[in-house]
């Protein structure tokens, strides 16, 4: 016997043992033979794996065998670039790279073009000539995270907002009118906020022309999540679009922000939307870089394109500090709660004795993110894995199929709502 | 200043359009969570399921614009989703498929295993969905998919409202399953009734051809006393069987040769178990004659001889009848020893003449025989009240036969059981009323199960109604705490931005109040819902209540005459004090409007050691020890019906606008999540009694309650400087400490505030200030003015929190604290306490 993930099991196997709900409910004993009712019902049950009879683990199985034979030398290629970081033979990136191997079945499926999936899957390949650039001097001296933030001219702007909504997004009982009083408080983000709800987007019949309006109409929660989303956009407008894709960006920090709440949910974590937060601004530090060090950021980004060690520790390396440190740094400055500025200080760093648990939740939806191809915040190749901290939160490796899909449920619906597609 | 007053008529006049249409918003969400709360309906009033997930459709739709919901049912042995109603029914296939492909996202899941509502993204780009799970917090019940097309969120409110109703769907369905049980449990009760008739039938049958039989029959005991005769016995022995019976069969055999025959006969038996042949009988009138006699003796389980049948056959007679009729015999009379049910056969007059094994178990006896011969007097005896015998011989000699006679009887250790009886009454050959059979069967127990079962569903159902309520109520309750709090802030704020001879001054003013009514309603919803934030302590109850005298004789007025009667010593208790006053409160308020004119209202309290569980209609109380509570008093009083419903939110027997009807629901909330039960005693007419039963408390350091906080505003002379740089703010403060009567000085910035200290001349008391200012933070500021004024005492406020502000260092722990905004109430018990301890130290 053995442990099967649900999508690897076919009607007619036996159950080794009893296949119960997370709440111990039977829905199957064992002995018995499975049907297809009982795969869509353990789905209804949120039940990801079953222990069956006769099962023996098959380590060596090659994730690309269920790919098209044409596109397996592609395929092998685009993996090979993602995960140089990775040992494709633990668990669970095996379980990911198979997921991934999925997707990139079913983008082809749709009739992606192969030139296409290289470029999206590993590019980017910059479009400014790096040589002509680069050419230029650096400044002489390498600058301290510290005065990284004090070139960062819109630090001065309404950071008591910003940090008010970002502790009105993780209450769940705010009023609307509340939350719309703070969000006025700032002019500028309270009419973006209105322009993206009358958007062709939220199709209302009547014009939407208040904040109080708006929140009641779109709920409190999301107006809030929004707010946060739109305000830190605005900060880093106008970061050229040959260094980085934005769009891909924002869909690599809104799926880390799903992934994070999705794992706290199966971790039964009680408060869920200050994860959300702590995911959606956890690559907060690289749009500073982007936008005021743009010298450096295409320095480091020619060396990493060049080499196969994880970015973050190429900052290290060039600047003395990573993008997780200088993101946290803006946040303490900002009055951001805490934990949150821990989520984001340690997503690359999740086996220091500081990092909370929340923070280990970011740093593997990170990993999760990365892996399965939603978004990418630089560089498209996978950060590296802390196994231990995967061991430490505990989640059955079967788990990650279900987070995908469900991420790939709500990412559709946010980036709809962030406006973002 | 006058000034920027009238500069803001605008700003004013926007406020209130806020205002009020903050109001409708709240009316329009409590009118759609009355209908959606459903607080009279029962599982019984549904026909099934199905009713019920049709019900919930019908009001999700209702909530907001879905253009379709559609609701799935667990089943509850397979645990399968299957849809059970859709509305519109013909978006039913839409939504199956869309509920499929969910299912395969894993969004279903999500929704399964969290209590909040889902949104998730549908199958094409402008479809979007709200799943929310029907659960208990035992079993999830089913699921609610609702779909939103075209505009793409929900009106703030929808989403608890939402979880209210799928939680009420789900206990519903809950209690109709429980509903159910009941009803087979019924039913099987129905069925053992039926075969236990169908036994006592077949047992009359027995006996009635005992008694109608030709053939003379006889049932001897072990020593050879005759136990029973058939009247067919009377035509041979010419006497009448009842004369027979207690006497020794050698009653019946001739005279000459008697002990010789009745040797033969014990000789025969002890070697053959039976006896057959010819013997010389004798009657009455002639003397001997002859009989065919057969005796069987019957062993008991023990295989000693307990009894014997003899069956008398007129000479003449045939063999195989008479064996016939011997096995009939054998029968019966096994089945009488040995049948479970009760039988006897008594005189009218009260004696027994026999009675079966299992009767006397009923009655506590050993043996059959020890209640024949203890028992001489049945109606005096055994008759718990012996006029209950009279009306039942009465009833026998009228009609021949009583059924189902219910009467109580006092067993042999002296305990009482609630019997029934059938009995028939046997005459004599002459038509005379000889003797009275029946059986009796013991139905204490039957009729205890079924009041215990009665009492038990009343029980569930009070508890599903209070629990449906108290949860719809804490989820509406701290939505509206919140917007009520924006109100009544906004509200105060717009009154300091207008000068006194406003117009609008009056209207503002009638918001705040009826925002602040509001308010004091949410938190006895809140209380009842047990939402409230309460801080249970060790506390002494005389002393709370005592504490709280003066305010209730001002309340009861002078018509009523106020008794406090304290039990020494009396136990301490856990609860929040503010509680106590709540309790209190509500209870005199609840007896004051019982006692029409004059009257007098008692409150006690006793400590009360239960050593057995207590039986309420409400609960039941667990065996220990409880401080009891009492308020009675000397008013009209009330029917059963009013005491089943009074603790009921929103039940009120006063007018309407009277009263909330919250007033018992608060108590019946507060006495609950103390653990304890409160009950009421009550005739109309006789007043009424409310007890509150209390645990007490068992500690070994009790820490010493604080004294309850201050319930009125205290003011003071002291002088005060507060510095604050919003000069709205500033005026507010000090208009306020100038109201209470304190003498006030104000800066707007913290050198303002050192160059008037430094030019004054009196002493400074209090020094109030803003924590972050531009200049100079609050910490230097008082540390500055404390150099000047030594004994100083400060009071730092701040929009941040007490926590935020202590870990960036500008403030220590432990420093008088106040949290921008704040109420008129917390600025001024803030300012009295700080000055208090200022006293002290
Ligand atoms: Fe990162
Ligand atoms: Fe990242």
């Amino acid at each position: 016997m053995g442990i099967l993930a649900l999508e690897d099991i076919q009607p007619g196997m036996i159950l080794a043992s009893d296949l119960r709900t997370s709440q111990g409910r039977l829905l199957l004993p064992r002995q018995a033979a499975i049907e297809a009712k009982h795969l869509r019902m353990a789905r209804i049950w949120g039940i990801s794996e079953a222990d069956i009879e006769g099962v023996i683990d098959q380590p060596d199985k090659n994730v690309l065998d269920s790919a098209d034979p044409a596109l397996r030398d592609l395929f092998q290629e685009i993996l090979a670039w993602r995960f140089a970081n990775h040992d494709g033979k633990v668990q669970p990136m095996r379980r990911l790279m198979d997921l991934f191997v999925h997707r990139l079945n079913a983008l082809a499926a749709a009739g992606m073009e192969q030139d296409l999936l290289r470029e999206r899957f590993i590019g980017p390949f910059l479009s400014i000539s790096l040589e002509q650039e680069t050419s230029a001097p650096l400044s002489g001296r390498v600058l301290s995270c510290e005065e990284m933030l004090l070139r960062e001219p819109s630090l001065a702007c309404h950071p008591d907002i910003f940090h008010e909504i970002v502790e009105a997004s993780g209450n769940p009982k705010i009023s609307a009118a509340h939350l719309a009083e703070i969000i006025g408080k700032d002019p500028s983000l309270a009419s973006r906020l209105l322009r993206l709800v009358n958007s062709a987007f939220y199709s209302f019949e009547n014009k939407v022309d208040t904040l109080a309006r708006a929140a009641a109409i779109v709920g409190t929660v999301q107006i809030a999540n929004l707010a946060v989303g739109v305000s830190v956009i605005s900060h880093f407008k106008g970061i050229p679009s040959g260094l980085v894709d934005m769009r891909a960006f924002w869909e690599h920090s809104i799926a880390v922000g799903v992934i994070s709440r999705l794992l706290g949910v199966h971790r039964r974590i009680p408060i869920r939307e200050r994860l959300f937060i702590a995911g959606l601004l956890h690559d907060l530090g690289r749009l500073v870089i982007y936008k005021n060090h743009l010298q450096q950021a295409r320095a480091l980004m020619t060396l990493a394109l060049s080499s196969s060690e994880p970015m973050h520790e190429l900052e290290r390396a060039s600047w003395g500090f990573t993008h997780a440190e200088l993101g946290s740094l803006l946040l303490r400055k900002w009055r951001i709660p805490q934990v949150i500025q821990n989520s984001v200080a340690c997503h690359h760093a999740s086996f220091r004795s500081e990092a909370t648990d929340e923070a280990k939740l970011v740093h593997l939806a990170d990993v999760i993110a990365h892996a399965l191809g939603f978004g990418h915040s630089g560089l498209r190749r996978v950060p590296p894995l802390c196994l231990k901290t995967w061991d430490h939160i505990g989640l059955p490796v079967s788990v990650l199929s279900t987070v995908a899909a469900q991420t790939d449920n709500q990412l559709r619906d946010l980036m709809r709502v962030f406006a973002v597609s | 200043m006058m000034g920027s007053k009238n500069k803001h008529p605008a700003v004013v006049l926007s406020r209130l359009e806020h205002l009020e249409d903050l109001r409708l918003k709240m009316l329009d969400a409590l009118e759609s969570a009355a209908k959606s709360g459903g607080f009279r309906q029962s599982p019984g009033s549904f026909q099934g399921p199905i009713a019920v997930l049709q019900d919930t459709a019908r009001r999700v739709m209702d909530l907001a614009p879905f253009q379709a919901a559609a609701l799935w049912l667990v089943d509850e042995t397979t645990s399968d989703f299957q849809l059970g109603w859709c509305d519109p029914a013909d978006r039913r296939d839409f939504m199956e498929r869309e509920f499929e492909q969910l299912t395969r996202e894993g969004i279903i899941a999500l929704a399964v295993n969290g209590e909040r509502p889902v949104m998730a993204a549908g199958s094409a780009p402008q479809f979007r969905h709200m799943v929310q799970v029907l659960a208990t917090p035992a079993r999830v019940r089913g699921l609610l998919l609702a779909h939103l097309q075209g505009s793409y969120g929900l009106p703030d409110g929808t989403l608890p409202l939402v979880n209210i109703l799928c939680q009420s769907a789900a206990a519903l369905l809950e209690g109709l399953e429980l509903y159910q049980l009941l009803r087979v449990k019924n039913q099987a009760l129905q069925e053992e009734v039926e075969v236990r008739r169908a036994v006592q039938v077949r047992q009359e049958l027995l006996s009635q051809a005992f008694y109608s039989s030709l053939e003379g029959m006889l049932v001897i005991d072990a020593t050879g006393r005759i136990l029973e005769a058939n009247p067919a016995v009377q035509t041979l022995v010419k006497r009448p069987p009842e004369t027979l019976i207690g006497r020794h069969v050698r009653t019946i055999l001739s005279r000459t040769g008697t002990r010789r025959q009745f040797r033969t006969i014990m000789r025969e038996i002890a070697l053959h178990g039976r006896f057959k042949g010819e013997i010389r009988g004798r009657d009455k009138e002639h003397g001997d004659f002859f009989v065919w006699l057969s005796v069987n003796a019957i062993q008991d389980q023990t295989h000693r001889v307990g009894h014997y049948v003899a069956v008398l056959h007129s000479i003449a007679g045939r063999q195989e009848l008479e064996t016939a009729l011997m096995q009939a015999e054998f029968k019966y009379r096994d089945i009488f020893e040995r049948s479970p049910v009760a039988i006897f056969r008594s005189t009218l007059d009260g004696r027994f003449l026999d009675v079966n094994q299992a009767y006397a178990e009923i009655l506590g006896y050993a043996s059959p025989e020890e209640i024949i011969s203890s028992v001489s007097n049945i109606s005096a005896q055994l008759y718990v009240d012996p006029r209950d015998r009279e009306a039942y011989t009465r009833t026998l000699l009228e009609k021949g036969s009583v059924k189902d006679y219910e009467v109580r009887v006092r067993r042999k250790n002296g305990t009482y059981i609630l019997a029934s009886m059938n009995t028939r009454v046997i005459k004599d050959a002459e038509g005379r009323p000889a003797s009275l059979d029946g059986f009796i069967r013991d139905i204490t127990a039957a009729r205890m199960a079924e009041e215990e079962k009665e009492r038990m569903q009343t029980q569930l159902h009070q508890a599903q109604k209070l629990q449906s309520v108290g949860r719809l109520a804490g989820g509406v309750a701290h939505d509206f705490n919140n917007m009520l709090g924006v109100i009544i802030g906004q509200a105060q704020l717009a009154l300091m931005k207008i000068s006194a001879e406003d117009p609008l001054k009056h209207r503002l003013q009638e918001i705040e109040k009826a925002a602040q009514r509001s308010a004091d309603l949410v938190s006895q919803l809140l209380a009842f819902a047990r939402k409230q934030t309460v801080v249970p302590r060790f506390l002494n109850l005389n002393e709370a209540i005592t504490g709280m005298l003066k305010m209730l004789e001002r309340l009861v007025g002078e018509n009523i005459e106020l008794r406090w009667q304290p039990e020494d010593g009396l136990w301490p208790v856990k609860i929040d004090p503010s509680q106590v006053d709540q309790l209190l409160i509500n209870l005199v308020v609840n007896a004051q409007d019982a006692i029409s004119g004059a009257g007098v209202l008692t409150i006690q309290t006793a400590n009360t050691a239960l050593n057995k569980p207590m039986r309420f209609k409400q609960e039941d109380l667990p065996a220990g020890e409880y401080v009891l509570l009492t308020v009675s008093d000397t008013g009209c009083g009330m029917d059963m019906e009013t005491q089943e419903q009074i603790f009921e939110p929103f039940f009120t027997t006063k007018d309407v606008g009277q009263g909330t009807g919250l007033g018992l629901a608060t108590v019946f909330g507060i006495v609950k999540q103390n653990h304890g039960v409160v009950t009421v005693s009550s005739k109309p007419g006789q007043g009424t009694e409310f007890s509150i039963y209390l645990p007490r408390l068992f500690v070994r350091d009790p820490e010493i309650a604080p004294a309850f906080a201050e319930s009125t505003m205290q003011g003071g002379t002291a002088k005060v400087l507060i510095v604050e740089d919003e000069p709205a703010l500033l005026d507010f403060a000090r208009e306020t400490l100038e109201e209470l009567g304190y003498s006030v000085l104000t800066a707007q910035s913290p050198w303002e505030a050192v160059r008037l200290v430094q030019s004054l001349s009196e002493h400074l008391d209090l020094l109030i200030t803003d924590v972050v200012m531009p200049e100079m933070n609050g910490r230097d500021l008082a540390a500055r003015l404390q150099a000047l004024e030594p004994g100083l005492k400060c009071l730092f406020m701040s929009g941040y929190t007490k926590n935020v502000i202590a870990r960036h260092g500008v403030l220590d722990e432990g420093l008088n604290f106040l949290h921008k905004p704040f109420t008129m109430r917390e600025l001024a018990q803030k300012v009295a306490q700080v000055l208090k301890d200022t006293a002290q130290s």
